[in-house]
């Protein structure tokens, strides 16, 4: 009956098995400055100038990093993270509107009214403000805190289509939009310098320079953000598979119906 | 109605109170005195046209964009624009925001000089360059609003067949605006610091840096109470429809 849903699973499980092993075993290259090569200028990819790459498939950064190295690395930190908010905004969201139905009127109506104020906030403003509160050096502390913050704020989102009504499919499918949408503004938020800290590279921290990378070196400039549009398109694509999107009926009939939350 | 009402009132008092304990806990972390944070705070107020001017224009160029999409698709009966503004939406979902913004900000310093990023510091430009300024903006900031109207607009034209009509693909779009209005905010502030428009996003980017919480939490609020009142009154406008029952 779920042989989709499993078969999907399983895939996403494997991939992030392939991406953690590759990632732990590249670990100490993505932060290593090839000095062999590197002249004080970025490497370009090999199949921009052979010659010049210096067996760096994808050419280094400003400070001779090999890129393709610094994208494997990062991806478990920026997959990772907005899939764990993702887990963390369902829970969430499935808690929430179980306090509500057992909870009685006061407790519903707290709910409600907490979670519309929720709604309103911005995304990646929200998380920067977290970040800077609860500065944290410790990377893994850090990015559970960012994790916390974007499923707790997504929760509140999720509220609108969480009703008795919607399929589980189509909530699926929800869950893989607010994945991309995650991913997405987490890696803002990591543009920004308010997320994951270097050295640890994220697909989000690696555009830092990107004004400057774009006059000297796309190719630092353009794969962080290709694989950022590569990996939402795929979700998003996954998610479609899963169910119709109830989300545009649901803001329609709630608005209607001048309901805030789903509650 | 009242009922919609209040729940806005009581929604804001809550996002008020947050944004006390949320000072309230984040003094320790706070670097600047209690002087120039009075100062900053004037300084929301008094940049808060600039982010509305910027949010308006933007939401007026992605409706119009997208009532036109949705007329041509709907006049190409046999669902020949169908594929390309699925391709649309999907890309400009896909997308980070932030990087499309910054190198387009790069492509317009390039053709139009340097004008693109300094002209907010040349305080009193002429009412031609700002609003040829604010019309570049919104365009930008518009496509991060394309796929959240287009996305309503199909749903609604799949319930209600192929027909299009003004009034109702407009009622549907401010309805999915309203709903998705922080995400709309959020992309306005990135294009603000893209391209140095004097608004709201360059205050709290520089508060957060600065450590000013009492500054970034005050924008947040703001923006919020924003989003709060045009969700009322798109519901009001939607309880005072005979039409939408009908549709629901």
């Amino acid at each position: 009956m779920y042989k989709r849903e499993i078969a999907g699973a399983a895939a996403v499980i494997l991939i992030f098995a392939v991406i953690l092993v590759s990632s732990g075993l590249l670990r100490s290259y993505a932060n290593t400055i090839d000095n062999v090569h590197w002249q004080g200028t970025p490497l370009p990819p090999c199949f921009v100038n052979g010659g010049a790459c210096g067996g760096h498939v994808l050419g280094t950064d400003e400070v001779g990093r090999d890129i393709l190295a610094r994208l494997i690395v990062g991806a478990p930190v920026s997959l990772g993270v907005s899939l764990a908010a993702v887990i963390f905004e369902l829970v969430t969201a499935a808690l929430l509107l179980w306090g509500a139905q057992r909870g009685g009127t006061a407790l519903r109506l707290i709910i409600a009214r907490c979670t519309d104020a929720a709604s309103c906030l911005s995304a990646w403003p929200f998380i920067a403000l977290v970040a800077v509160i609860a500065f944290e050096e410790r990377p893994l502390v850090r990015l559970a805190v960012i994790a916390l913050a974007a499923g707790g704020l997504f929760a509140a989102r999720a509220m609108v289509i969480t009703s008795e009504r919607v399929s589980s499919r189509s909530r699926l499918r929800q869950a893989a939009r607010d994945w991309a949408v995650i991913l997405l503004m987490l890696a803002t938020v990591d543009f920004f310098g308010f997320g994951v800290q270097p050295p640890t590279p994220s697909w989000g921290n690696m555009l830092v320079d990107l004004q400057t990378d774009m006059q000297i070196a796309w190719w630092a400039a353009i794969f962080p953000a290709t694989s950022l549009f590569l990996a939402a398109l795929i979700i998003e694509l996954a998610g479609r598979t899963m169910g119709t999107d109830v989300l545009p009926i649901e803001l329609r009939k709630r608005a209607v119906l001048a309901e805030g939350s789903g509650l | 109605m009242s009922m919609a009402l209040f729940n806005v009132v009581v929604a804001a008092a809550v996002l008020l109170a947050c944004g006390f304990v949320v000072v309230a806990i984040g003094r320790s972390a706070s670097a600047g005195s209690a002087q120039l944070e009075r100062v900053l705070l004037r300084e929301v107020l008094s940049r808060l046209p600039a982010t509305i001017e910027l949010l308006i224009s933007s939401i007026v160029v992605s409706l119009v964009f997208c009532l036109l999409l949705s007329w041509a698709a709907s006049k190409t009966g046999n669902g020949t624009l169908r594929r390309p503004i699925t391709a649309l939406v999907l890309v400009l979902q896909s997308v980070p925001f932030f990087w499309l913004a910054l190198c387009l900000s790069l492509l317009a310093a390039v053709h139009f000089g340097e004008s693109v990023y300094g002209w907010a510091a040349t305080n009193g430009s002429p009412v031609a360059s700002h609003t040829a300024h604010l019309i570049l903006l919104a365009c930008i900031a518009a496509l991060a609003q394309i796929p959240i109207v287009v996305s309503v607009l199909d749903s609604a034209a799949a319930e209600d067949g192929a027909k299009f009509d003004l009034s109702t693909s407009l009622y549907w779009a401010a309805l999915a605006l309203a709903q998705r209005l922080p995400e709309v905010i959020a992309a306005c502030l990135i294009t603000e610091l893209a391209f140095a428009w004097p608004g709201e996003g360059r205050l709290f980017f520089r508060a957060l840096n600065a450590g000013q919480l009492p500054v970034a939490v005050s924008i947040l609020i703001v923006l919020g109470w924003i989003t709060l009142c045009f969700r009322a009154a798109v519901r009001c406008a939607a309880l005072l429809s005979p039409r939408a029952f009908q549709d629901v």
